[in-house]
């Protein structure tokens, strides 16, 4: 089972590809200084490992927008319990 | 006309812009021309137009025009998309793996009260660099962002059907 710290790494290895600053558990996502086309990259990434936006594809834009203000912590629970989530029979 | 999927699956139909688009589309961005340079800048967007290097989404929410100045490099003109990046990476994906397959390179001059941290996640990271000398454009790799793009889309399990 993958761990909050390992989620956190996967985060800042795709903040790093959006060049953007990294994160800590404790910070926001705003912290990392994306531009909203790397928001998007960003989530569009991880939601392909963590299925973690319930936003269908028109709504995404938006989502992207709200999801700036998303704290690191919820951030790694929300890709944290996906996974648990689809571990269950 | 080309027809094509973003990465959350929505479908989009970019379409080139015409003559009849420049008035419409400047006034977007209006407040960054400077006002001597109106005139010089619509002559660009039009020569744009003429080249057949100027795409919009049929919705209108975004658009780029761009000229070649080599076989494989190119100016950008204008680009416009506020707030609405899915959108704006599906014009960017379907212009340059379906349209346009020879413009490796695209360089942007920003304008007044734009800043590079709009546009860092699509531009190269030396070009950030480099801003900090005066009249430095910010370059798209075409190559690159594509590549980018692609991984994205495979991981998201959205095919290209451009």
């Amino acid at each position: 089972m993958i761990t909050k710290r390992e989620i956190l790494e996967v985060i800042n290895d795709l903040i790093a590809a959006e060049k953007g600053h990294p994160v800590t558990m404790d910070g926001m996502l705003s912290d990392a200084e994306l531009d909203s086309l790397g928001v998007l990259m960003l989530m569009a990434t991880l939601d392909a490992e963590f299925p973690i936006l319930t936003a269908t594809g028109e709504d995404m834009g938006k989502e992207d927008m709200e999801l700036r203000n998303i704290s690191i912590r919820d951030l790694v629970v929300k890709c944290k319990l996906s996974v648990m989530s689809d571990a269950k029979p | 006309m080309l027809n094509l999927k973003g990465i959350f699956g929505k479908s989009y139909t970019i379409v080139p812009c015409t003559l009849d688009d420049i008035e419409p589309h400047f006034a977007k961005i209006q407040d960054t021309i400077e006002s001597h340079t109106v005139a010089e800048f619509k002559q660009k967007m039009t020569d744009a137009v003429n080249d057949e290097s100027a795409f919009m989404l049929s919705d209108n929410s975004c658009y780029l025009y761009y000229l070649n100045y080599a076989p494989r490099c190119a100016m950008g003109i204008a680009l416009y998309g506020k707030g609405v990046p899915n959108e704006m990476l599906s014009l960017f994906y379907g212009i340059f793996k379906g349209i346009d397959t020879h413009t490796l390179k695209i360089d942007f001059h920003m304008h007044a009260g734009k800043t590079v941290s709009e546009y860092k996640s699509i531009v190269t990271e030396a070009s950030i660099r480099r801003q900090i000398i005066p009249g430095q454009p910010l370059v798209v790799k075409v190559d690159q962002l594509l590549g980018k793009l692609s991984t994205i889309y495979e991981k998201r399990g959205v095919v290209w059907d451009g």
